[in-house]
Order: C-alpha cells, then structure tokens, then sequence
C-alpha cells in the first residue's frame, strides 16, 4: 500500500520554533522545586536540542547530544518538549523525576515525507535519485480537462507543450529532462504498476504523480523508461468510516488570443497592391473597394468575419467526481465516479468522459493480502469536418482564415462558396467525427509473505482500449450568388466507420525482501515481467446514401462500399533486480539491473542488460553536522549513474517486409500489387540512454524551506533513426542506430511552508535549464526540413533558414547587394534582404543557417497558497524563456484572393512612403518574402512566455452544523490560463505549433466555479 | 485457503512466463521475402505493384501547364513556376526525381528468376516490367538531363553516392530495354488483362524517345513497326476517343487505368473543370490564347493567313473542330452552366480563378458521364496511334525523307479530325512540313503531357515561353452564352522569362543535392 505525502504541498503541522518560545512571558508561581531529568527520543535514536519549556514560564533548557535533559520545576507544572518537524508533547509533572518522552514525527513534515518510486514507495529523505512527486491535493481545485496539461510547471525537469484548447485533444506534449531522443520521446506513463494513459484518468482519483528523472530512479523499468517513467497513484480504500467527497466544477471556455483581420476593403486594397507590386494589373476597382466599405453590396461586396461566424460553441464545461472509501480492518474499499463534459468554442466540438474506478483490499489472514483495482473510461469525442478538407478538422479551422470578400449565405438563406469551402455551411451541414474510446483496466495483485519478512508479489494487469469512431458526411449544395443556381455539390454523403482493439497483458512477479540488524537496512528486490500488446483494426465505409437521415453502414448503398483491417503485436520480457543498502541510516547505496528482451529486434541483439547505481549521504546524520542541525534538518547529497534502453521504433523494424495495397488496375478492375515499401536493416539494437546525476536534498528548520538541487547529463547512443537517404535507394529509409542526443540540466526546486495558528502559506516554486543537443548523426547531415533542421552540434528540430538583414529600400540597395534572383520572385524595394553568409555573390541554398531552439531551454513554474481562517488563495505561474518560434502562412495573414486573409500587421508593411515599415511589401504569388517557402530570422522570435496558469480563491465552511455533522465544505473560484505575457505575435500564442500555422484549434482560457465537498 | 491463492498465482506466471518464442512476433499484415515467388499469382502481384505509380494521369494534364499550351492559376499547386520559370529552384516540390517505381521494377527483376512458373508468362511479365523501368526513365531524362541510372537495388551507402548518368547512356539503355520488351510482349491483351504493355507500347515508345533524341531514321522504321502491326487504327472521332465507355479502342497504345469502383483507383479530373461546375471544378489547366490561335481554320488554313476566313469578332466559328472538343471558350456551356469568365459575380470570373478564360474540355467533354470528377475513372491515354503517325510523319521529314507516306500519315490525323488534306502545293519543302508537323502535333496532342519535351526538344523556348501570356478578349457574356466584345485588347496574364541556358532542364531538388555528395545540380540553378 503506498502512502504518500511529498514535499511541495503539504501544509505542516504545528511547527513551533524555539525562538517563539523565548519570548513567552510566565507568570511562575512560588512553589516546592525538584529536579527532573530524561531523554527525548523520536523511537529510533536519541533528538538533541529539543526544546523542553515550563508551560507559562520563560525558563527551560535543551538536550544535549544524547537527548538528556535535566529541569529543575515545581511539582503540578507542566513540561511542554518541542522539536522542529515533530509533534509538540506536554506531560504535567507529578512526583516521578524521571521522564523519558518519544516525539511522534508530525504528519505532513517534509522529514516524513515518503514518495512512489519503483515498485514500491520510499522516504524522501533516503532518495538516492532523482525523483519529483506532486500530490493530488494539488490539482484541486484546478479545472482540469487533462491531466498532462495540468502538469504543465508543476515539476522541476518536467517540460510540458500544450498548443492545443480542442475539447479531447488539449494534451501536453512531455518531455523529462529535454527531448531524449530523435524519434518518440514521450515519457511512460503507469497507472497502479500498468503501463497506461493519462488522457482518460479522472483527476479526483489521483493520489499521486511522481516523475522519476535519472535512470537510477527508473532503471527498474527498463525498457521504455529511456524518457522517463510517470508513476500515477490513484487513491486507496482507507480504513474506518465511510468518508464521501464530492469535487465539481463549472466554467466557461474562451480564447486566449484572437487573429486580428482587417476588414475587406483593407484585404481587397492590399489585395491590389500585392498584385501590383508583382507587376500585375489590380482586380478590384476603385468602386468595389467603396462597396466593400459602406457595405452598401453586401452579397457580392461582403465583409465576413469568418471567426465570429464559426466560434459560436458555449464552451462550457462541468465536471463532477464522487468517491467513497472506507472499510474495516480486514477490507476495504475505494469507488469513485467522475463526469467530464466540455463543449468547445465551436458547435459541434465537444468531449464527454465518464470514469468509474473499484479498489478493494483484502486482508485473508496475517500472511496474504490481495487487492484488486478496476477502472473504466468512456470518452466520447466530437468535432465537425468536412469532406473536402479530408475529414479533418483542422484544415476546416484553415478556412477561417480565407478571405472576408466570401459571402457565407445570401439573403434567401443559401451558402456562399469559395474553393476553400464554407466553415459556416460545414457547420450547419453537420458533417462530424464521432469517437467513443472504451479504456478499461483490470489489475490484480497479492502480497504474500511466504517467510518473515520476505514478500512475493504476483500482479496481473490487463488493459484493452476500443475505439469505436464514425465520420459522417453529410452532402451540400452551394448556389451561385448571382443567379441562385446550384453550384458546387459538397457529396456525395459518407459514412466511414471504424474499430480499433488494442489489449495489453502484463504479468510480473516481484520478491521483495527487506532486514534491518544493527546499523544495517537492507531490502532486496526481484522481479520478472512480460508483456503482450496487440493491436487489431477495422474499418468500412459507403458513400451515396439517400439522404443524411442514416448514419449506418447497412443503410448505405453497396456501390463504392470500402473496408479494410490490419493488426500488429509486439512482446516485451525483462529480468530485474534492486538491492537497497543503508548502513547507520546516513549511507545509502541502491544498485538496479535490468535483463531486457523486445520482439522489435532480431534474435541477436533481442536482449540486453541496463544496469544503474546511486549512493546518498545524508550528512546531516553526521557528528561533525551536530552544530548546523539548528538550521539543516536534513542535508543529503547523493549521486546517480545508468543505463535504459529504448526500443520504440515501429513493431517490425528489422524484418523485411512486403506491403500489400500497390494496386492497380486493368480492364476496369483492380487487381492486387505488392512491393516493397520500407528499407530495412536486420542490424538494429536497442537505443541507450545513460544519466549521470548528482543533486541535493535540504530540509531547512524542520520542514519550514525545502531545497533540492540536481545537475545532470544525459546522453543517448545508437539512436534508432531513419536517416534521411538519398531518392535512388528507392524505399524508405531503413531505421538504423546512428545518432547521439546530449541533454545537460539544471533543477532547482525550492518551497517554504508557514504555519501559525489559523494562517498558512506555502510557496513553490521550481526551475529547470536544459540544454539539448544532437552530438552524432553518424557522420550524415546535416537534414534540413523547411524552416528546420537536425544537424550535429544543433538542438534537436533546430529552427533554420536564411539570416534576414531588413527591407531593401531601394533599387540601388538591391543592386549592390548578392544577388537574390532564385529566391522566389523578381526582387524589389521592400523584399527582405537575406545574408551572404558564404559570400558568393548569391543568395541561395547555401546561406541558410540556425536560427533558433523551438524546445524551451528554461521552463519555471511558482505557485503560491495561502489559508486564513476559511478562506484560501492560491497563485500559479508558469512559464519558460530561452525559446524561438516562427510564424507563417496564414497566420500571418496571407494575400491570396479567395483563401488567406491578411491580418493587421500588414498595416504596417513597406511602402515607397512607408520605409521604415516592420514587415516587407506584400505579395501575391512571389515567394521571397514568404516565411513558409523562404523561411528566414525575419520571422522568427521569442516564444518566451509567463502565464497566469491558474488562480483560485476559496472558502471553506466548516463550523456549527457542519461540523456537527461532520460536512466541510469549500467553495471556490478558479481560472485557468487567464493572462499570458509574451514578445511573440500577440495573436498567435507562444506554444503554437511550429509555424504558428491556422490549423490548430485556439487554446483557451477557463472561468469555473466549484465546490469540494467532504462528508 | 492461504497455500491454494499462493499457489494458482505463482503457478499462473510461471505458466504464462515459459510459452517458447514469446518475442518472436511476426508482421500480420505483410508478406516477407520467404513467404513470397511461390507461384504465378505472386509474381504477378509483384508485376502490378510495378504500374502503381508508373504514371499519373493528373501529372499528365497538368504537365501543359509547364508549356505555352496553358497557364495554372494556383501557386501552391506547383505548376505556375514550370511555366513562367520565375519561381522555377531546386526547392519546388514538383518533381519526378524519384525512383519508388524504378525499385519496384529493379526488385521484381532481382527476384522474379526463382518463381516456380510457366516460363512464356514469366518472360512477358518481365518484358512489362522493364517497359515500366524504361517509361520512368525516359521521364526522367527529358526532364532533368543526366540521371542516375539504377538498375539493381541499392544498398543506403550505394544510393547515397550515386552518380547522375550522362544522357545519351540513359537513352540507349531506355532503347535496348525497349528492344528486348517488344520481343516477349504480346500484340494485345484480353478481359482482365486488358491495359498491360503490348509490343506496340514498347515499340511506339521507342520510336518516340528516339524522335526525341534525333535519331530520326531509327524513329521512322520503329514508328513504321508499330504502323505494320495491324492492331491499331484511329478511333472515329476525336472527341469521343477520351470517353470512358471508349477505352481500349484501337488508338489506344498505352493508358494510365483508373476505374470509378474503386475509389483508390481514381483520378481527380476536377483539376480541368471550370470553378462553376456542379460538384467543384478547380480549372487548374487555363489554357492560353497562344494555344487557341494555333488551331487552323476548317479549311485547313491557319488563321493568320489572309485567305483563311478568320473573323476576330467570331474567332471560334469555323475552326478546326479540336478546338471546341479540346477547349472551354468564354460563353461556352458545360455541364449546363454559361462558362462566363467575364462576369466579376462569377465563380468563373477570369481575375480570380481562370486567368486565361479557357479551360480544357478534353476528358472531361461530357460532364455526365462522371458520377464524380474528383473520383473519376477514366483511362488517361498515354501513346495514341496518332502520334505515332505523327512520329513517323517527323521522323521522316526531318531525316529528309520526303514522300507520300508522310502525308498519309499526317493526312490520316487530319481527316479523322474533320479538316482537309494538307495542302501538298504549300507543305512542299522540309521546312514548310516541319512547321506543319509541330502545328498539327501541338493541337492533336495538347493536353496530353507532350508539348513540353516538343519545346524541349525543338529549342523553341525563347520564342513560345517568353514574354507576355495572353488569355481571353474583352467582351460581354449574356446568359445564353453570346459574347459582345468590348474591345480588342487580350486580358494579360503573366510575363514569362525563359532562360535558354538553364530552363531547358528542370533543377535537381536541393534536397537530393545535400544527400548525394555525388549528384551534381543542373548549369544555372
């Protein structure tokens, strides 16, 4: 059973400090005196300096190193012993002069704090690697739609993207301690010991979050831990009467920053210009540019603003979650429920999820515990599309940003049409994807110890994700505006249905055994695990149905029908051991091994073997550190060094395979094809990473400030990649071990914690330097790819492209500059002027250079709490520096005629009369200044950012009939992502996607109201 | 109780634990190496993959859009900079410098000797597949010059140190590919079969890449070959020949397939409709002025003649039929709608979509037969019989060889199209033929993806590929389609900048440059 309390979070209890002590004035009553003497121990060893008072007097003493005191005091006093970190104990003097006292650790000291880690949980204070841990208490509160998002600035080391406000997609991307690798980097998450998602887990159940950092910390989990392991804890049955909480939330979802089009006559004037400026006649005449601006016209001369017309959605967003635990000594239980409903900023996009989760456990007598832990999830997942935006959504939210000269429905109610589509009609159409995800987890496990002391740990995990998704079309006609004839038919109408099954059986068997004799702890640790995991796929579909009554695949006609499916699987074996040494509790030594075999590798190179070590000193168990215990309660450092394997890269990598599905046809039917598709190489081994850790643990008075400290390398070899090969091979190219990431850091996370009768306050705050870098590409490189590039020495996805110098401002200028010709575009005054960095004389291929790191080489995140009498506030601020972006296409506003609508920067472009402009002259069709096709420094800036990532202030109620009837009961308000400060475009948030692209859906901002409810 | 539960769990894992070859896991849905060359049905399966890609029929009508036969509207689409040439650098992303069929052919050819099967079929699949082997690459050396000749298949290293093979070695390995295929290949195909390479395909290639490559007497006696097989004959009528319920008509020598039932298998003809047309059109093939005006009178006399009748005010009236069945003109009805690019409150309107006012009717003449042009599954000729004649009539002609033939062989084109026999008194001399001969090439074949390698090859691109491009005159449009013009003056398009030094040959794409240490780029880019 994990019991967990970690650090940042907890409010301390009753902390009393000698110096409060000191200024207490005692009335002394003249009494008889006698002598009293006796030792404080916490149970285990002796506590010097503990801190023995008269009640209501100033006079008192300390013990000394072996924890003896000795008062003098008159009977019917009372002797008050307080420590920092522990308990106050006051015992009222009779005749006994003798008085021998144990301080009972206080709940909630950083002392006793204990997180999960591998296979079991441990005491902060014997860490010996690096580990960060938040506790469910705080995500509290927090209207969480996602968990990964929700962990965005909480952990040191832990840095999480989120560009994304899309009911069901609003994830984070993770990364601990930088991007490890050049293929998949995400971090693996477990819930409860099983391999797992956090998209589906319902907030309320979480106990716990612990990230393991170093590989000492996670080389227990071998085989996919190379990018760190995500233990997630959910809450377990307690003991005794039955305890309710309820937990909801209510708010409302808008956008946190909105693209700043200009209205049509603008879009049409500059629409001319940038014609112009390419030598080609105008189209819109003097007097359509007056229609589109008095509006006088406004079916053919119309100024639409598509994002008003498609943002429409409520957003609004509720969940709830109730659980109850309670049990007796021999069982107990934990149910919860949870409901999620979010309704995005768009009609037809929205997320619902119901969660359910049952743990039990089972004493059978004193030997053999079992527990069992079921848990399903249900999402259900809705967004409109349409077909000529290949069921996308994205590319639907591409059309907003077409231009406002389109008119989205005449006056008798037909939809207008450009060859971008109508957002409006789509909308109104009802074209949609459906999802409903089905998670289940079923885990199984026993404690039974088969002689003193040694534990056998058998666990049965069994998880099946389905996903059952629909796309439906509707058909559509569009009419043309003059003479309200059909025009375009958007059809004919599809439904697209598919199921996906993938389950995943793990089995494990843990030995544990642990032995504590004089000054030495052991515990030792063995394990065996395998694992299953397939995947199967189906889909069908048929298109032309009478009409959008039906949406099943029955009802539709057999012509065109289309079905197809497929499956994969792949297995994972691995061997473990952990041998955990302590000796006088100040040396602590731990050793991991790990036997690691994956089905993605050839026979030879199937299995190998990660090992890990750390050692921790805890010096302030020192004699030596006797005289700095006043201030460090605890002071350890400790050092860290291993290896994990990594082996996410495709489920049949090494084997040579020939695809079906090159088809073609003869005679009017389609006849079968195979080939060849992917390069391969049998060769492949498993990727290794290794990271070297050394950090510091402080306790400082008793709990007051916590401070730990880590510095790490990490490096990872035999990288698993595609390396780009030249066209003439034929195939894609093979997967091979070629490349090498360094990721060197920093972690500082530091917290301070007050607690004086009806006030707390508690901050938090952490930070985190990261650098990464691509040490080998194995020769190769370096690849660029559009506006980035891998190369050796660079950051991973390092931005790149040419070196902007400012505008041309005349034709002179131009003329004496390198010559610019094949950069996409007769070049004129106001195009941008690119360096000559090779200095040839022309500007090309050659003078493109990095221009920036789009990973965060500083993320930081400061939280703030504080508690008076029933009300609390609470603060947090995330945010990260060192970190470029780029912005392009649509975005920016583009000037195509029909589909890209310029936004208002291009206010500020060059004009002969506007020279000092920040942006260049507009453009049509030329591409020199165009930020996808010609990415240059010109565009790229800071993506730093601070955001305002969740506030919240609360009241709790829990006097007179509450108390009575044992009810608390908090009500609060909270925002999330309510103020976001940045140098970045102010209408493209810092954490777009690369590019700044119109695809994405906005992120956003949430208002909620809420109640926790205790009962 | 307690020894039971211990028991069946640690029994459970140590069951599941010791299955044998838990990590052996193989693919699911792919066949490998050993499970495949077992039988006639896997090599013909490995032949097919081999047309997968060997065409596409969009590139096809779009590759005029690369010419002075038409302009594309649409930058992101690619094409607009093979036209004016003002964008043309080694990033486009258009390009043919690929060889996924080329290995596709080269590991069918590796392979294909160990299948147990009846040797006749197993030489004529193999015949098939160096046809395709050769098509992709006479592609690629029109296209780009030197290119690397691949045929075997290649280790990473290999690829990436390849080198681009001169030219004319190319050609001769193209020309003996096709040599040995038209031994083994069949005069014609059956049912299902129906759409394969024939011997004519390999000779009617030939005799056009050695057309390409001058050498015209070797091009006369191979077009001459193909003539004597006595399978092909000129389909009726042109316009009905790109119709869908003519396909594997005796003109056709070599299609790309597509058929509607299966949605995998179609192609987005879209592309060539007009923006009104019901269910979308993209008029993405605007076709140019230059190309109208290269279409003779019915009388067979081009309009610049004074005699020829051509009345600028009914510039379309009594024309040499193609145009109409080739070309959309303003005032046109298709698919029940006025093509009316002169009406600002047109989806049509010339500024905006169809910057010439013409679009391509070719293929897609009759609306109705499609049930859906962005699905459509219509074969896309590749090599008609016409242009073999046509070949054959050049080949002549520019190898000196002046006689009756080679007006039958024009004449045969001609008169299919409903114009006269060419005029023997006017077309005496070589250099009266050959501006006949590249007249009648250009507008019996437009649209079809050839006028490019003419230009190409003539070095005519100084003259037809730069400077202004005109589209439509000036004019009103009433509703049943009558045009008023306006004015004399030619709505303007683009101006073009042909550089003859560089622009003959397209770039090699500078990513394959920063792969290939060895690959060198063409001269000026």
């Amino acid at each position: 059973m994990n019991v967990i309390t970690t650090t940042c979070n907890v409010i301390r209890k009753k902390i009393m400090l000698l110096a409060l002590f000191t200024l207490l004035i005692s009335v002394a009553f003249p009494q008889e005196k006698m002598t009293v003497s006796g030792k404080v121990t916490n149970g285990e060893t002796s506590l010097a300096n503990v801190s023995v008072k008269v009640a209501g007097s100033n006079g008192g003493t300390t013990t000394d190193g072996s924890g003896i005191f000795k008062i003098s005091i008159a009977k019917g006093q009372r002797l008050v012993f307080s420590y920092v970190g522990y308990e106050e104990q006051s015992v009222t003097v009779s005749d006994q002069n003798e008085i021998n006292i144990t301080l009972k650790i206080a709940e909630n000291n950083a002392m006793n704090e204990v997180v999960v880690v591998g296979y079991g949980t441990k005491k902060k204070i014997n860490l010996t690697g690096a580990v960060s841990a938040i506790t469910g208490k705080e995500l509290e509160g927090r209207p969480i739609t996602n968990l990964s998002s929700a962990l965005q600035g909480t952990m040191a080391g832990v840095t999480v993207t989120v560009n994304n406000g899309q009911p069901g997609n609003d994830q984070g991307t993770i990364r601990v301690r930088g991007i490890g690798t050049l293929g998949n980097s995400d971090a693996m998450v477990m819930v409860d010991g099983v391999v797992s998602s956090m998209n589906d887990i319902n907030p309320g159940d979480i106990e716990s979050v612990t990230v393991l950092k170093d590989a000492a910390s996670a080389s227990i989990y071998g085989s996919r831990a190379a990018n760190g392991v995500i233990l997630i804890t959910t809450k377990n049955a307690k003991k005794g009467e039955a305890v309710a909480h309820y937990n909801m939330d209510i708010g409302k979802q808008s956008m946190t920053a909105t693209p700043d089009f200009i209205n049509s006559w603008e879009a049409a004037t500059l629409y001319n210009e940038a014609l112009v400026n390419e030598g080609k006649s105008p189209k819109y005449s003097d007097a359509e540019i007056q229609k589109f601006k008095d509006g006088s016209d406004p079916e053919h001369y119309p100024n639409t603003d598509w994002y008003d017309l498609f943002w429409r959605g409520s957003g609004l967003q509720q969940s709830h979650s109730l659980d109850v635990s309670g049990g007796t000594e021999k069982m107990q239980s934990y149910l919860s429920v949870g409901y999620l409903s979010q309704d995005g900023l768009v009609q037809g996009s929205s997320l619902d999820r119901y969660n359910t989760r049952f743990k039990t456990d089972l004493k059978i007598n004193q030997r053999i515990k079992v527990s069992g832990n079921l848990a399903y999830s249900q999402q259900q997942f809705r967004e409109p599309v349409s077909n000529i935006h290949g069921l996308d959504f994205g590319q639907l939210i591409g059309t907003l940003h077409q231009t406002g000269r389109v008119v989205p429905y005449m006056t008798n109610g037909y939809y207008g049409y450009s060859d971008e589509g109508n957002p409006v009609a789509v909308l109104k159409g009802g074209s949609n994807n459906f999802n409903k995800i089905h998670r289940l987890s079923a885990i199984l496990q026993a404690d039974i110890e088969a002689v003193k002391d040694l534990h056998i740990k058998p666990l049965l995990g069994y998880t099946v994700n389905m996903i059952s998704a629909k796309s439906r079309i509707n058909d559509l006609q569009y009419y043309d505006v003059n003479t309200g004839a059909p025009t375009i038919w958007e059809g004919p109408n599809i439904v697209a249905s598919n199921s996906s099954f993938l389950d995943n059986l793990l089995m494990q068997l843990l030995l544990q055994y642990d032995k504590s004799f004089g000054d030495h702890d052991f515990s030792v640790l063995g394990g065996y695990s395998q694992e299953h995991n397939k995947y199967d796929y189906l889909f069908g579909s048929r298109r032309g149905y009478l009409n959008n009554a039906l949406d099943q695949l029955d009802a539709g006609p057999i012509t065109g029908l289309q079905n197809g499916g497929n499956a994969s699987e792949y297995a994972l074996q691995s061997v473990f051991g952990r041998i955990n040494y302590t000796f006088k509790k100040k040396y602590l030594v731990e050793g991991n091994i790990r036997d690691d075999g994956s089905s993605r590798f050839a026979k030879d190179n199937r299995w190998a073997i990660f090992p890990s070590a750390s050692l921790g000193w805890r010096i302030s168990e020192e004699a030596f550190f006797e005289p700095a215990r006043k201030i460090f309660s605890d002071l350890k450092i400790r050092a860290s060094w291993g290896k994990l394997g990594n082996q996410d890269i495709g489920t049949y990598p090494y084997q040579a395979t020939i695809v079906t599905g090159q088809n073609y046809t003869f005679g009017g039917q389609t006849v079968d094809g195979i080939a060849p598709v992917n390069g391969v190489n049998p060769n492949i081994k498993w990727e290794t990473t290794t990271t070297k850790d050394i950090g510091l643990d402080a306790v400082l008075f008793g709990g007051m400030i916590t401070f730990t400290g880590d510095y790490f390398l990490r490096n990872t070899d035999d990288i698993l990649l595609s390396l780009p090969v030249a066209n003439a091979f034929g195939l894609n190219a093979p997967v091979i071990n070629a490349g090498s990431v360094q990721n060197k850091g920093v972690e500082l996370t530091a917290g301070y914690h007050l607690r004086k009768h009806d006030f707390s306050f508690n901050a938090d705050a952490n930070i985190s330097f990261i650098k990464n870098e691509i040490t080998s590409l194995a020769g190769t490189g370096p690849f660029p790819n559009g506006s980035t590039i891998q190369g050796e020495g660079l950051p991973i996805n390092s931005l790149y492209g040419w070196v902007a110098e400012g505008l041309f401002q005349s034709q002179d200028d131009i003329d004496k500059h390198a010559s610019q010709n094949g950069m996409g575009g007769p070049v004129g005054p106001g195009d941008i002027k690119y360096r000559d960095l090779n200095k040839d004389g022309v500007i090309d291929g050659e003078d493109r250079q990095y221009l920036g790191n789009y990973f965060p080489e500083i993320t930081y995140g400061l939280t703030m709490s504080g508690r008076y009498k029933g009300f609390d506030a609470a603060l947090f601020l995330q945010g990260a520096t060192d970190v470029n972006s780029f912005v392009s296409g649509r975005i920016l506003g583009s000037l195509y005629d029909k589909n890209g609508d310029p936004t208002s920067i291009w206010l500020d472009r060059w004009t002969p009369t506007n020279t000092g402009a920040s942006f260049p002259r507009v453009w049509n069709s030329n591409s020199q200044n165009d930020p996808a096709a010609t990415p240059s420094s010109f565009w790229v800036r800071s993506a730093g950012y601070m955001r305002l990532k969740n506030v919240q202030v609360g009241y709790t109620l829990s006097g007179g009939f509450f108390a009575r009837n044992k009810i608390k009961l908090r009500i609060f308000w909270t925002g999330k992502d309510l103020l976001t400060f940045t140098k970045f475009y102010k209408w493209v948030d810092p954490e777009s996607p690369l590019g700044g692209n119109s695809y994405s859906y906005p992120m956003v901002k949430v208002n909620s109201l809420g109640i926790n409810l205790t009962f | 109780m307690k020894n039971k539960l211990l028991i069946i769990l640690v029994l459970s894992v140590a069951v599941c634990s010791c299955k044998k070859n838990f990590l052996d896991r193989q693919p699911l849905t792919e066949y490998s190496e050993s499970t495949l060359w077992t039988g006639a049905n896997d090599a013909i399966a490995a032949c097919n993959a081999a047309y997968s890609n060997f065409e596409d029929g969009q590139w096809v009508v779009y590759m005029d859009d690369a010419s002075d036969n038409a302009h594309n509207p649409y930058p992101w689409e690619g094409w607009q900079e093979f036209g004016n040439m003002q964008l043309l650098s080694p990033n486009s992303w258009r390009s043919k410098y690929d060889f996924t069929t080329i290995t596709t052919c080269n590991w069918f050819l590796t392979n294909i000797d160990r299948t147990p099967m009846d040797e006749t079929l197993l030489e004529r699949l193999k015949g098939e597949v160096r046809f395709i082997r050769a098509y992709a690459y006479f592609q690629r050396e029109q296209l780009y010059g030197d290119f690397p000749l691949v045929t075997k298949l290649l280790t990473t290293e290999e690829a990436n140190a390849i080198e681009r093979t001169p030219k004319a070695q190319v050609v001769d390995f193209i020309l003996k590919e096709l040599d040995s295929a038209s031994l083994v290949l069949p005069d014609s195909y059956t049912g299902s079969d129906q759409g394969r390479v024939t011997r004519g395909a390999a000779l009617a290639l030939k005799a056009r890449v050695e057309l390409f490559n001058e050498k015209y007497t070797e091009s006369a006696v191979t077009s001459k070959k193909v003539m004597d097989l006595g399978v092909y004959s000129l389909f009726p009528s042109y316009q009905d020949m790109f119709r869908m319920s003519n396909e594997y008509n005796a003109e056709i020598i070599l299609d790309r397939e597509y058929v509607e039932a299966d949605p995998n298998q179609t192609i987005g003809l879209m592309v060539l409709a007009p923006e009104s047309t019901p269910g979308g059109g993209w008029s993405s093939v605007n076709i140019t002025q230059s190309l109208v005006d290269a279409y003779e009178m019915a009388n067979g006399k081009t309009i610049d003649d004074p005699a020829s009748g051509y009345d600028i005010d009914h510039p379309f009236v009594n024309r040499d039929p193609r145009l109409l069945q080739t070309v959309i003109i303003p005032g046109a009805e298709y698919a029940g709608i006025i093509f009316n690019p002169m009406d600002p409150n047109s989806l049509d309107y010339w500024p905006t979509y169809n910057y010439t006012g013409y679009v391509g009717r070719k293929y897609i003449h009759y609306k109705s037969d499609f049930s859906d042009l962005y699905k459509a599954g219509l074969n896309i000729p590749l090599i008609r019989y016409a242009e073999v004649l046509l070949t054959y009539a050049e080949a002549k002609i520019e190898s000196n060889s002046i006689d009756n033939t080679v007006y039958d062989a024009i004449d045969e084109v001609r008169l299919r199209a409903g114009l006269p026999a060419v005029d023997q008194a006017k077309y005496a001399t070589q250099a009266q033929l050959r501006d006949l001969i590249r007249r009648e090439r250009r507008v019996e074949l437009a649209m079809e993806g050839l006028r490019w390698y003419d230009i190409q090859r003539w070095k005519i691109g100084n003259e037809v590929m730069n400077g202004p491009v005109y589209g439509l005159r000036f004019s009103n449009i009433d509703a049943n389609g009558n045009v008023t013009y306006t004015s004399t003056e030619h709505a303007k398009i683009e101006d073009r900048v042909f550089d003859p030094s560089k622009n003959y040959l397209w770039p090699v794409p500078q990513g394959q440059l920063d792969l290939g240490k060895n690959l060198s780029q063409n001269p000026n880019y």
